[in-house]
């Protein structure tokens, strides 16, 4: 398994068993996608019944052209879902770009700020 | 799916582009110069482009990030970046003051009785509701007031060339008015950037970002032109109102100014709203602001953030002397100025530039931003101390906002 799908799955963890994660995540069913700024690696990221239900490996042709998707390099990826970089400082800083709805971007800014504080 | 986001991306940088004020800009340049200030709204229009250019530039290497303030972060650091946003958001302020007093003054032309802090509030409370109401609606109104703002525009410059009779035209130039116009022409289109606020709604949009920039600044620049000609050719001598000039052989000419004004109006505060609520927001979010305005609606709006940037623009505007306008409008040229020139710097340090022609229009760019932030600080004449002490009120709370970051910080 590589690092960064390690690093997910330790994400999904920690959202999960978050005592917000049920206010976090209420009336929000969708799936979003990770992936590595060379396309290589990319992640579905499902959500369900407020909680992580799967994440799948996919293809990155497959991603939509307007899903919710985070994209960086796999290092800068792994430092943000282990809590260790800013999401936010790495966006102002260009560092990860982030495509999607609005409203879904400031749902993952929320549980970002809950989960890590920043 | 993704033309209309595109279109509606291109209507952001527009709307926020075209407001009422430029209507008489435009007039003043047919005014004054006749033939000779379609060139010098060419020039100002190369100029603008040539700034575009460091925009696109920034846009293809950073292209979902926040706009000016990550270029200039990326450039000089997130200090600088925040100082300038502090302007910036102080030029959008001054811009909605100045536009609704122009609205107001227009309306109360046609309807003398009419109270301007009514057009005012009204105005305001408007672009309010589209802009915390639902982001998508907010981003379709626009679109569909563009449209309609356009064709009117397009309609009336066209009657108002082809039954013009062009026995005054001439093309002499008188240098002073005509390096005037240029540097007027290069201010029209002040507020093309902000469509990269919305660019990362899809990456079909992100992608086309740098033809959506250039796109915008050539749809602008194309009605500009239209509208410019339509006052030579119609011979405006500045008597009247330019956008009632302009109207006045067509039925209800008064009333479709009135639309035209209110749409050119609206479409710039709803983007111009919509974006200081997200700088604030991500201001707050950084722990420089109260936390109190990353609170969000059902629509994931920061709707306190806007509504306290809206309610302090309005509150300026209500205080605002219509005597002053030359004095905030060449405030808020300085400020813009500024900003573009920090990002021209940041892609030149940055060295984003593909070849040795992107260097010299980048280069060429700097120099013209220079010059111009030269002449607005001249043209304030005795008055450049209140830009000084603008300028300082910014730094005093650029200052405290670090030092709330400090607290805030040593709290959590």
């Amino acid at each position: 398994m590589s690092k960064l799908k390690l690093q997910l799955e330790d994400f999904a963890s920690t959202l999960n068993t978050h005592p917000y994660a049920p206010k976090l995540l209420a009336n929000w069913d969708r799936a979003f996608y990770i992936g590595t700024i060379d396309e290589k690696e990319s992640y579905q990221i499902k959500i369900n019944n407020n909680a992580v239900q799967e994440i799948n490996l996919c293809t990155f042709d497959k991603i939509a052209d307007d899903a919710l998707l985070i994209q960086a390099n796999e290092e800068i990826l792994i430092e943000v879902f282990a809590g260790k970089l800013s999401p936010l400082k790495a966006y102002n800083a260009g560092q990860i770009a982030l495509y999607g709805n609005m409203q879904d971007q400031t749902r993952l800014d929320a549980i970002a700020l809950v989960l890590w504080g920043a | 799916m993704s033309k209309l986001a595109i279109s509606k991306a291109i209507s952001v940088a527009v709307g926020m582009a075209m407001a009422t004020s430029c209507f008489n800009i435009v007039a003043n340049i047919a005014k004054y110069n006749n033939m000779s200030g379609i060139l010098a709204m060419f020039i100002g229009f190369a100029l603008a482009l040539a700034l575009t250019y460091s925009f696109v530039l920034c846009a293809k290497k950073f292209p979902t990030a926040f706009g000016m303030r990550t270029y200039i972060q990326a450039g000089f650091g997130s200090s600088l970046s925040i100082f300038i946003i502090l302007l910036y958001m102080s030029l959008i302020g001054m811009i909605g003051i100045l536009e609704s007093h122009l609205l107001a003054n227009l309306f109360m032309q046609i309807w003398p009785s009419i109270s301007p802090s009514f057009i005012i509030i009204s105005v305001f409370l408007i672009s309010l509701f589209l802009s915390v109401k639902n982001i998508e609606l907010s981003l379709l109104a626009q679109l569909y007031m563009v449209i309609v703002m356009f064709l009117i525009l397009f309609t009336v410059a066209i009657f108002n060339i082809s039954t013009a009779n062009f026995s005054h035209i001439n093309y002499e130039i008188n240098f002073s008015n005509f390096s005037t116009a240029i540097i007027s022409s290069f201010f029209l289109l002040v507020g093309f950037e902000s469509v990269v606020l919305v660019a990362n709604q899809s990456r079909k949009i992100v992608k086309s970002m740098p033809r959506i920039l250039w796109i915008s600044v050539i749809c602008i620049f194309f009605i500009y032109i239209l509208i410019n000609m339509a006052f030579v050719a119609s011979n405006y001598n500045g008597n009247a109102n330019a956008q009632l000039f302009l109207l006045k052989n067509i039925p209800y000419g008064e009333y479709i100014a009135l639309v035209v004004s209110t749409l050119a109006v609206l479409t710039s505060f709803n983007t111009g709203i919509s974006a200081t609520g997200r700088m604030v927001y991500s201001l707050s979010r950084e722990q420089l602001l109260p936390k109190i305005f990353m609170k969000l609606n059902d629509q994931a709006i920061p709707y306190i953030a806007i509504i306290a940037a809206t309610g302090l623009i309005l509150i300026a505007s209500l205080i605002f002397k219509l005597s002053d306008i030359y004095l905030y409008g060449n405030i808020a040229a300085f400020l813009i100025v500024l900003c573009y020139l920090c990002v021209n710097l940041s892609a030149i340090k940055l060295k984003i530039s593909a070849n040795k022609i992107g260097k010299f229009v980048q280069y060429f760019t700097l120099v013209v931003l220079v010059l111009l932030l030269v002449s607005v600080a001249y043209s304030l004449n005795k008055d450049i101390y209140k830009l000084i002490f603008w300028l300082f009120l910014t730094l005093i709370f650029f200052m405290y906002m670090k030092y709330y970051q400090v607290l805030s910080r040593k709290k959590s």
